[in-house]
Formats: C-alpha cells, sequence, structure tokens
C-alpha cells in the first residue's frame, strides 16, 4: 500500500514539475523535473499488474526525452529543451490517464 | 492482498505465459533498490553542488561522478573549494561511494544472471509454441520418447516435449537440443494449454507411471474430444491396461514388451528368409523410404470398378504389382489376370514410394486414360 502510494505521489509529481518547467524553464526546474522523472520509473519497476508495464514504458519515454533536454538547457538551447519537454509531459499526461484507468479496474474487480 | 491479486489475474489469464511474464517483472523489481540508491547519490551531490556554483548542472554533475566515483581530479568546480565546498564534498564521499559502488555491482550482478535472460528465451519460446500447427505433444522425456523425438525430426515435424521433472530440462537443452519444450505440472491445465493443444495433431503418453497415464489421458481427451481429429497413444504396461486406456479415448495403447517379443520371435521363426521379415518390418515402422506396400480402397464410384486386372497399368506404367486383394475381409492372394475388381474391394499394391505416390494421385484426380489400358 505504501509503495503504491509513492510510486503515485512519482508519478503525479513527474507530470506536474514537467508542467512547471514546460512554463517556467529555469534551472531549478528542469533539474527537479528530470530526477522526479527518473524517481517515477524506478517505483514502477518491478510491478505486476495490469498496466503497469505500460506505464513504466510511457515513464521510460519521459526519461529519453528529459535526458537530452537537462544537458540542452544547461549548454544553452533552452527552446529545443523546452520542445523535448513538451514531448515528455504528453507521456506523463498518458501514465497519469493509465494510472487512473488501472484504478478504475481494480474497483470493479473488488 | 498483492497475493490475492495476482492469483484474480492468473484466473483471468489462464496462462502459463503470463506467470512467466510476472516472475520476469519481478525479477526487474531487483533493480529498484540500487537505481534508486544510484540516483538519489546523483541528486544530492548534483543539487548540492549546484547550490554551491549557484546553477551549474553540467559541472556538478561532472563533480559529483568524479567524487563518488572515487576518480578525484580534483576541486573543478566554482566555490567546491571553500570551506562548505569541503564540508559537502567529505560528507558526500563518505554515504555516496558506498552506496555508488555497492549499487553498481548489485545491478551488474543482476543483469549478468542468468534469471533474466533465461525468462526471456523461455517466454519466447511459450510464444512460438502456440503459432505452432498440427504439432505432435509428447508427454514426458525417457529413451522410447526420444527415439520418437529423432524420427520427427528427420521427417520435419514439430513437437512439443512437456515434462515435469525440472532436472531434466538442461539435459534436454544441452544433449537434444529440443525447439519447443515446457516443464511444469503436467496435469494442469496452464501447461497443457500453453502446449497449443488446440492446434496440434496428437499426443503421446510415454510415462512410466500408469496412474499419471491415466490422468494426462483424461484430461487431454477432455480438452480434445474427437479421436479422429486429435489422436493419443499411450504406453501400456499389459493387455487389461492398454484396453482400459482405448476406453477412456485412447487411438491405440501400445505395449512395449509385446512389440519387442514378437518383433524377437518373427526374426526366429524366419531365420531362412530374414530378409523378408526385416523388409516388412522397416516398411511397416516406416524405417523404409524407397520402398512401400499401400492399400487402395475402391468405392462404387472408383473408375477401377468392374474392370479386370490385365485392363490395368500400373505393372506397365507404374511398374507396381497388386500383391492381394482384400474382398469381404478375405485376402486373395494368387490374383489372375482375368479377375474382376468389385466395388468395395480393398487392392494391396506394392513398389517403389514414388510410383505408389503417383498411383494414388492418379486415382485421386480419376484420370482414367492413365490408369487404364
Amino acid at each position: 500500500m505504501f509503495r503504491k502510494l509513492v510510486s503515485d505521489i512519482f508519478i503525479i509529481l513527474a507530470l506536474t514539475t514537467n508542467f512547471t518547467f514546460v512554463f517556467y524553464p529555469n534551472s531549478v526546474t528542469v533539474f527537479i523535473t528530470f530526477f522526479i522523472n527518473l524517481f517515477a520509473t524506478i517505483f514502477k519497476l518491478g510491478e505486476t499488474k495490469y498496466l503497469s508495464t505500460k506505464i513504466l514504458a510511457t515513464s521510460f519515454v519521459a526519461d529519453l526525452h528529459l535526458l537530452p533536454a537537462i544537458f540542452l538547457f544547461f549548454l544553452g538551447q533552452k527552446d529545443f529543451a523546452v520542445a523535448l519537454a513538451i514531448g515528455a509531459l504528453v507521456t506523463n499526461i498518458i501514465s497519469v490517464l493509465l494510472v487512473i484507468i488501472e484504478t478504475i479496474i481494480e474497483l470493479f474487480e473488488e | 492482498m498483492k497475493l490475492k491479486k495476482n492469483k484474480k489475474i492468473r484466473k483471468i489469464k489462464n496462462n502459463l505465459i503470463f506467470q512467466y511474464y510476472e516472475d520476469f517483472f519481478e525479477v526487474l523489481g531487483e533493480f529498484r533498490l540500487p537505481l534508486f540508491l544510484l540516483v538519489s547519490v546523483l541528486f544530492i551531490g548534483t543539487f548540492g553542488y549546484m547550490m554551491l556554483s549557484r546553477g551549474d548542472f553540467i559541472n556538478s554533475f561532472y563533480m559529483t561522478i568524479i567524487t563518488v566515483a572515487t576518480i578525484g581530479f580534483g576541486e573543478i568546480l566554482q566555490n567546491s573549494d571553500s570551506k562548505v565546498g569541503r564540508i559537502f564534498t567529505s560528507f558526500l564521499s563518505i554515504g555516496g561511494i558506498g552506496f555508488y559502488t555497492t549499487s553498481l555491482t548489485v545491478l551488474v550482478r543482476a543483469i549478468l544472471k542468468r534469471d533474466i535472460l533465461y525468462l526471456i528465451k523461455y517466454i519466447n519460446m511459450l510464444e512460438s509454441i502456440q503459432k505452432l500447427k498440427n504439432h505432435i505433444i509428447i508427454i514426458s522425456f525417457n529413451d522410447i520418447t526420444s527415439k520418437i523425438i529423432d524420427s520427427l525430426r528427420s521427417n520435419n515435424i514439430d513437437f512439443v516435449l512437456l515434462e515435469e521433472r525440472k532436472e531434466l530440462e538442461e539435459k534436454i537443452i544441452k544433449n537434444y537440443s529440443i525447439r519447443y519444450y515446457i516443464i511444469g505440472d503436467i496435469f494442469s491445465k496452464e501447461v497443457i494449454s500453453a502446449s497449443n493443444i488446440l492446434a496440434a495433431k496428437g499426443a503421446v503418453i510415454a510415462l512410466d507411471d500408469s496412474i499419471k497415464r491415466t490422468a494426462v489421458l483424461v484430461s487431454l481427451r477432455l480438452i480434445r474430444p474427437n479421436k479422429e481429429d486429435f489422436f493419443i497413444y499411450v504406453l501400456a504396461n499389459n493387455d487389461e491396461e492398454a484396453e482400459k486406456y482405448k476406453n477412456l479415448g485412447a487411438n491405440a495403447a501400445i505395449i512395449p514388451s509385446k512389440i519387442i517379443a514378437s518383433r524377437l520371435s518373427s526374426y526366429i521363426f524366419h531365420q531362412t528368409y530374414s530378409f523378408v521379415s526385416e523388409l516388412l518390418d522397416k516398411i511397416s515402422y516406416g524405417e523404409e523410404k524407397e520402398i512401400d506396400i499401400i492399400e487402395i480402397n475402391v468405392d462404387n464410384n472408383s473408375v477401377l470398378v468392374n474392370k479386370r486386372i490385365d485392363q490395368l497399368t500400373i505393372r506397365k506404367k507404374f511398374n507396381s504389382t497388386i500383391i492381394a486383394i482384400v474382398r469381404n475381409e478375405d485376402l486373395i492372394v494368387s490374383i489372375k489376370p482375368d479377375m474382376e475388381i468389385l466395388p468395395g474391394d480393398r487392392l494391396i499394391i506394392f513398389g517403389k514410394t514414388k510410383n505408389l505416390k503417383d498411383i494414388q494421385n492418379t486415382l485421386k484426380d480419376n484420370q482414367t486414360q492413365l490408369i487404364l489400358n
């Protein structure tokens, strides 16, 4: 239960920080966004529920967007970094939707 | 609560592959702690140095890595040589080096562990079994089935081996390089359906234990009730058991000792003309490939009806011989040229396999001019 809580918190945090960065790109937001997304992926590892693989995949895609984004940002290419972060934002929205669907499925099961 | 949920999933997807998927993701879960520690160390180190240097991410990241990986190129970052910077570096080294090296070791070991590669291979195999069609299911690995496997292989027929003894797995993979096998509880629905029984042609049950044989036979027959669609051959210890298996739905029950005995005695009794018994043996067991004996059923619509033997081209054109005719369950062995073929007869023809195939095809297509003079 606790693990589920932590992993849900990080999935939603990944989305919200990503949003913050896209609208207010600076060195702190990009840094926080990148690491929160990494943690969100790590917490999803090892789950064997219905949509876990899909959530893991979307969250991994977000990481792949943000990894070049953070380096590009600090190398001065801010526009490019924001563009990549918008891509990550899309996948983060999908993964939050998947978490909601998973919760609904579980509710119906019980 | 978690266990309960997993069981529920298994119930819905009553499927062996899914269980192995689950195992695979559980193994992936082993990466969680080392990855978490590794990323945490990088996060804390980089964040600290970024505070010191007012947001220089790339150098802070680099400084963290050279510190925790004990490379130690020096205090390359702005303000890292200040007192606060040195306090931070000290504490980062104390905590970070341990975490960093331990988690890297655990990660590399988990990746190199046989488990993950094995699971990926096994899942791939189970998936390709689901694509098989008209394959044979062989139950249990022993001397007899290893010979069956050899002959199936030489005829390019796919097969799936089910085996319950886990310790045999290595032997099966290494010595016999069997492509499709499932190790598990052979009575369970999961294992049986993982062998793709719905698309299979038949099964051979060669278990040593007679109770197990019965149980497997019954469970297979329950899934595939039609004897003509799906054959099942079972080994039996004696006549009584063989009869029982036939009643339970086996197409045939084979008593190995009886077959060996009759083959041996045929050699003893036919000593002077052992060539014939050897040839007949080889033909009946499918070991002889060049020469064969076939049966042709003459039905009412056949072109052969009411034709005399000397009207046929079987000897001239196909270089084969009618050696006998089965008529009303009698075997007529003296075939005369003026004999007439009646509907319901069964012609027994001896010749080269290639020619016999040609005869069968000609009759199938009703090519009257080819078969008649």
